[in-house]
Parts: C-alpha cells; sequence; structure tokens
C-alpha cells in the first residue's frame, strides 16, 4: 500500500512546493486570472463621467452583481413578505433628513405664549368639599341619565390641553381647470413650492351649473403641512407675506368652522408675495398663479381660543371675535 | 399615420417644464449607507430623539408645576381675603395676550425699537 499525502497538505506545506515543476508565481498568476474581481483603478477610471443621481448606472459595465437595498415602493399591511424600513432610516423613501434650524416661532410659542394662555384661561375651581348629612342623600337619589346636549361645552383649560398648532391645509380651486389642466399643474406647482409638501389633486363631486362645473373633473389641490414645518410656513406667513398685502385688513374676525379651524383666503397677488414664488415668478405664466385657502388647524375646542392663539402668534384679525 | 391635430395655440414652454418636473418618474436614490455610518447615523438618531422627548418632558412639567402655583395661591388668597379673591377671578374682561408682540429673534434690527409709536 502507497502511503499517500493528502492534496491540502501538500499545496500547504511550504517544503514541498519547490519540489512541484511548477515555479512559485505561477499559482498567484493563476488566481489572479481566475478572480473576477478587477482592480479598483481599473473600475472606475479618473475622468469618466457619471450621474450624480445614480452612480451605479454610468462608467465601465461591472463585473459582479452588487446588491443593492430598495425598499418597497408601497406599503403592503403587517403581513407583506417585505416591510419598508422606518422613516428615519436612511434607506427608506420617506426618509428626509433631519431639522438643521430651530423653528423660531415653535419656541416661541412654548417659552412665552404657552404660560400666558394659560395664565389667561385660568377659572379657578374650589377644592370639592364633601358634607355626609347633606350631600350623602343627593349624590344616592335616583337620577335619570343627563341629557345629550348637542353644544359642545368648552373643555375646562388646563396644562394638558392648552391650544396648539396641529397643521395648516393649503387648499386652491382653479375653475379654469375644467377647460386647460395647465392651470391646475401651474397650481400644483405654486402649493408645492411654498408648502414643501407633495400636493395632492381632489376632483369635484357636485354638478354646479352656475360655475359651469362637472362632477369627476380635476379642479383642486391641497397640501398638508404638519408639525415643524407648519411653524414655519405660518411664520413666514405673519412674518414676511401677509404684512406686504396693501389693503388688507386682517383675517375675518368670525371664520372659523366652531371647532378650533380658522380659515381665510389669499388673492393670486398675495401669493405672488411668497419668496419661493417670487424669485422665480417669471417660470410661471402670467395670470396663473392660483388664489389660495389656507386652514389652520388649532388643538383648542373652539373658534375663540383658536384665534386668541392666533393673534398671539401675530397674525392680523379683522372685527370682533365670534 | 395618424394626423397630428393642430388645435389651439402651441403649449407654454413655462407648462411644459412644469409638467416635465411634476411628473418626473425618477425620484433620487434611497441614500446608501456602509455599516459604521450607518451605525453613526443611527446613534445620533436616537440620542437626537432622546432629547425631544427630554424636552417636551420638561415643558409639560414646566406648564404643569406653573399649574398647581396658581391654583395654590388661588386658594390660598380665597381663603385669607374673599374680597381680594372675588376681583382676582373676576372674568369681566376679555382678555388676550399682548398682540403687538413680535416674535424674538436673534438678529434683530439695528434700529428696531420705535419710541414714538403708540397703541392706535
Amino acid at each position: 500500500m502507497v502511503h499517500r499525502t493528502p492534496l491540502r497538505l501538500l499545496l500547504r506545506a511550504p517544503n514541498i512546493l519547490p519540489l512541484l515543476p511548477l515555479p512559485r508565481n505561477t499559482l498567484q498568476q493563476q488566481s489572479r486570472k481566475l478572480s473576477t474581481t478587477m482592480p479598483l483603478q481599473a473600475r472606475v477610471p479618473p475622468m469618466e463621467k457619471i450621474s450624480a443621481s445614480s452612480p451605479s448606472k454610468g462608467g465601465p459595465p461591472r463585473t459582479r452583481a452588487k446588491y443593492q437595498y430598495r425598499s418597497p415602493r408601497y406599503y403592503r399591511g403587517r403581513l407583506a413578505p417585505n416591510m419598508p424600513p422606518p422613516s428615519a432610516s436612511p434607506s427608506s423613501r420617506l426618509y428626509v433628513p433631519g431639522p438643521f434650524v430651530a423653528e423660531r416661532l415653535e419656541d416661541h410659542y412654548w417659552n412665552t405664549l404657552a404660560p400666558d394662555l394659560q395664565v389667561l384661561s385660568y377659572v379657578h375651581k374650589q377644592n370639592p368639599t364633601f358634607d355626609i348629612e347633606k350631600d350623602y342623600r343627593q349624590l344616592t337619589a335616583l337620577r335619570l341619565p343627563p341629557k345629550p346636549t348637542r353644544q359642545q361645552l368648552p373643555a375646562l383649560r388646563t396644562f394638558r390641553n392648552i391650544p396648539r398648532l396641529k397643521g395648516i391645509t393649503v387648499h386652491s380651486m382653479v375653475r379654469q381647470a375644467m377647460k386647460d389642466s395647465a392651470h391646475l399643474h401651474a397650481a400644483g406647482m405654486v402649493v408645492q413650492s411654498i408648502t414643501g409638501v407633495r400636493a395632492s389633486v381632489h376632483k369635484s363631486k357636485e354638478n354646479i351649473a352656475m360655475w359651469e362645473l362637472r362632477s369627476g373633473k380635476t379642479i383642486s389641490v391641497t397640501a398638508q403641512v404638519k408639525g415643524r414645518s407648519a411653524y414655519r410656513f405660518l411664520s413666514q406667513l405673519i412674518d414676511v407675506v401677509l404684512p406686504r398685502i396693501k389693503d388688507w385688513k386682517g383675517v375675518a374676525g368670525g371664520s372659523g368652522d366652531s371647532s378650533g379651524n380658522i380659515t381665510f383666503g389669499m388673492s393670486s397677488e398675495a401669493v405672488s408675495m411668497f419668496p419661493e414664488i417670487e424669485v422665480n415668478y417669471d417660470m410661471y405664466p402670467p395670470k396663473m398663479v392660483p388664489g389660495l385657502h389656507i386652514t389652520i388647524h388649532t388643538s383648542a375646542g373652539n373658534d375663540v381660543d383658536a384665534k386668541i392663539l392666533l393673534k398671539a402668534m401675530g397674525l392680523p384679525f379683522d372685527g370682533n371675535f365670534r | 399615420m395618424a394626423k397630428k391635430s393642430k388645435k389651439g395655440a402651441p403649449t407654454d414652454v413655462r407648462i411644459k417644464l412644469i409638467r416635465y418636473s411634476l411628473h418626473h418618474p425618477k425620484t433620487p436614490r434611497p441614500l446608501r449607507f456602509g455599516t459604521m455610518r450607518m451605525l453613526r447615523h443611527w446613534t445620533i438618531h436616537r440620542a437626537w430623539k432622546l432629547y425631544q422627548a427630554a424636552q417636551r418632558k420638561e415643558r409639560e412639567y414646566e406648564l404643569e408645576r406653573q399649574y398647581n402655583k396658581m391654583r395654590d395661591a388661588c386658594e390660598e388668597l380665597r381663603l385669607t381675603s374673599p374680597g381680594l379673591y372675588e376681583r382676582a377671578v373676576a372674568k369681566s374682561i376679555f382678555r388676550y395676550p399682548i398682540v403687538e408682540f413680535r416674535i424674538p429673534t436673534d438678529t434683530p434690527a439695528k434700529n428696531g425699537w420705535n419710541h414714538e409709536w403708540k397703541r392706535g
């Protein structure tokens, strides 16, 4: 029986290698030929023009497929096999790089306005006293359930429900969009550029012969701004845009939907005062900058408290609050 | 070949541009980070979230402290002098915050204060 050295040992042992007929470099050369990865310099020539948005597309053809994670485009429910990552993850499609500046209006609200509003809306309730001789009969007596009241009672203000800014909805209905969609597209672009939010398009629900409006036609765009950017939008409105409107008295004192959402309108001249529109005003065709409806959503349950909050923030109001 | 119908004026170039940018299907690709860079990002993100939570809690506690102090003071006043208490909690006037208050800024104007101004 012939003793046979295992091949692995033969290859590994350094003192056996010179015995082989192959020269020393041959193995390395062979391995170099076999490997599919090319040296880094060869893959990306220095003067090659590469697309900034998708650098993997340009350049010479790649020799090896590279794994590239792409989050699924749509959320298909909790039980879907591949879930999109959380929006804070950079690989998410919803990822927005974090806040880079502090919002002045938000800081002002928390530092000054919220404590002020708390003091102004304070109603003192005495500590409850319980007289067992008198109150026991009253509390244990049989009684009917309380009648439901249609009017919502104003909530007692405490530190928990001081009115806050919840969000802003920018809405624009363009009637000319019935004939030419260009008006709607320009309106969408305007709304998108002043809010920084993708505008969504809405269809009309009703036929109104007087306005030559038919149902099912796309006529309006809206955008909802929330959180930090809502503060940014409102402070821009208060500091920059509204003071420049000529002969504007202020938001109508009676506006509001009786649950703390205040709406006012802006003409197309006022909309063109927004700095985002003003810098490239020539990029919009003449008379295609639309008028806007701006709804400010607050967490105050009634209109008066909402308007007091907005007045404290600096929004001008015309007339008494109703 | 179908004839191209030529009705109406040609579309404005600006409208073409707006349509192009609104309906462009290609969005920038998602960011791709290496492991260590992703870890750094995650750490900073967690720290920022923690800071925000602490700030929110601090703001709530501050308001609650102020409310409790206000309530205790009113109760004390009610027990010591009922006449003063009646005047203090009277709701006859409609009270506003200061409407002339502007939002404070880090870089105020050099001559921002108008001394001649009077309430109109």
